[in-house]
């Protein structure tokens, strides 16, 4: 997938490809696609599943294209290939804050993350089903601390209330936003990793939604 | 701005008098950018493909089994899309511009999640890999901001 620049529809700053993982049942699905059955909502695309999402926000002035990826349950089989990884510049890290199983493993992910990634990507740790608190079993200051400890951010989210699922991806966006310009500090070309399109842009400048 | 279907609208003309054109998704609680007309869209038709969404004025979006698309072929020219996994969704394929391409994955708005918008699929002849992808935006499928 290029980002080349040129066609006069193509008006934005930055595009980014972020991976959603972690093991099965966390609610990967769930933070892509709502599970709200009604006619324009059918069963069958809840049953399919998304497998990836483009969303366009603005952040910190600049237009900036996600491609967001769900792993589509090969987390099942630890079959998630180097190929996967290729050029993602965020991966979040989900676990379930109703299953300690799921915390316990996020160490795992993490490691075969950095062993898979590119090693700028920056990684983003989120505990999913905060809206649960009856069955809850790790507790928000237990993932504060693991993420304090992989240096890496941390939120939790509920994909049921739609709970800080938009701040995942606009506090991941602007942390890679941020790691770019700084990438960028005496380059004034294209980017060292060549995502940066805005050297081509025609300046057109339209609100995302 | 005001949002027109696709059969009140004249888009060559629009076009030419240099108007932008938004694509939004039909839903009148979301209306989400799904993306900007561009005269480098071509327009199919198709009289094989599946049931979509159709827009209406005042009303709820019905379903209808449209037959005229905008093929799109990178997928970075929209602002707002979910594309869906591969899935037996058409067993003919269907004659695209350049190619025959094998439908198995469904458009959708990316942020209330309603639809199908259209289709997409890989040109029978390319490796089964997303970036062979091609879109398929139906024509009806989404109102007009002009």
């Amino acid at each position: 997938m290029s980002a080349k620049t040129g066609a006069p529809s193509r008006a934005y700053d930055m595009i980014m490809k972020l991976l959603l993982v972690g093991d099965s049942g966390v609610g990967k699905s769930c933070i892509l696609l709502r599970f709200v059955e009604d006619k324009f909502n059918p069963s069958f695309i809840t049953t399919i599943g998304i497998d990836f999402k483009i969303r366009t926000i603005e952040s910190k002035g600049k237009r900036i294209k996600l491609q967001v990826w769900d792993t589509a349950g090969q987390e099942r089989f630890r079959t998630i290939t180097t190929a996967y990884y290729r050029g993602a510049m965020g991966i979040i890290i989900i676990y379930d804050v109703t299953d300690s199983r799921s915390f316990e493993n996020v160490e795992n992910w993490y490691q075969t993350v950095t062993q898979h990634a590119n090693e700028d990507a920056q990684i983003f740790l989120v505990g999913n089903k905060c809206d649960d608190e009856v069955n809850r079993q790790v507790s928000r200051e237990q993932g504060q601390e693991l993420a304090a400890r992989l240096n890496i951010p941390f939120l939790e989210s509920s994909a049921k209330t739609n709970e800080n699922v938009d701040s995942i991806f606009l506090e991941l966006a602007g942390i890679i936003q941020d790691k770019h310009i700084d990438d960028n500090v005496g380059n004034t070309g294209s980017g060292s990793n060549g995502i940066d399109v805005s050297q081509g842009n025609t300046g057109f400048k339209s609100n995302c939604c | 701005m005001p949002l027109e279907l696709s059969s009140e609208i004249d888009l060559e003309k629009l076009q030419s008098e240099d108007h932008n054109v938004i694509l939004r998704c039909p839903f009148k609680q979301c209306n989400t950018r799904i993306i900007k007309y561009s005269p480098s869209f071509i327009q199919i038709s198709v009289d094989n493909a599946p049931q979509t969404v159709k827009a209406t004025k005042d009303e709820l979006p019905t379903i209808e089994r449209p037959t005229n698309f905008y093929q799109i072929d990178n997928v970075w020219d929209f602002d707002n899309i979910g594309v869906s996994r591969p899935s037996s969704i058409s067993d003919d394929p269907i004659i695209g511009h350049d190619s025959t391409v094998k439908i198995d994955r469904l458009l959708i708005c990316s942020e209330c999640d309603k639809g199908p918008l259209g289709f997409a699929g890989i040109p029978t002849d390319k490796e089964h890999h997303h970036t062979n992808l091609k879109y398929f935006l139906s024509c009806n499928s989404t109102m007009y901001e002009v």
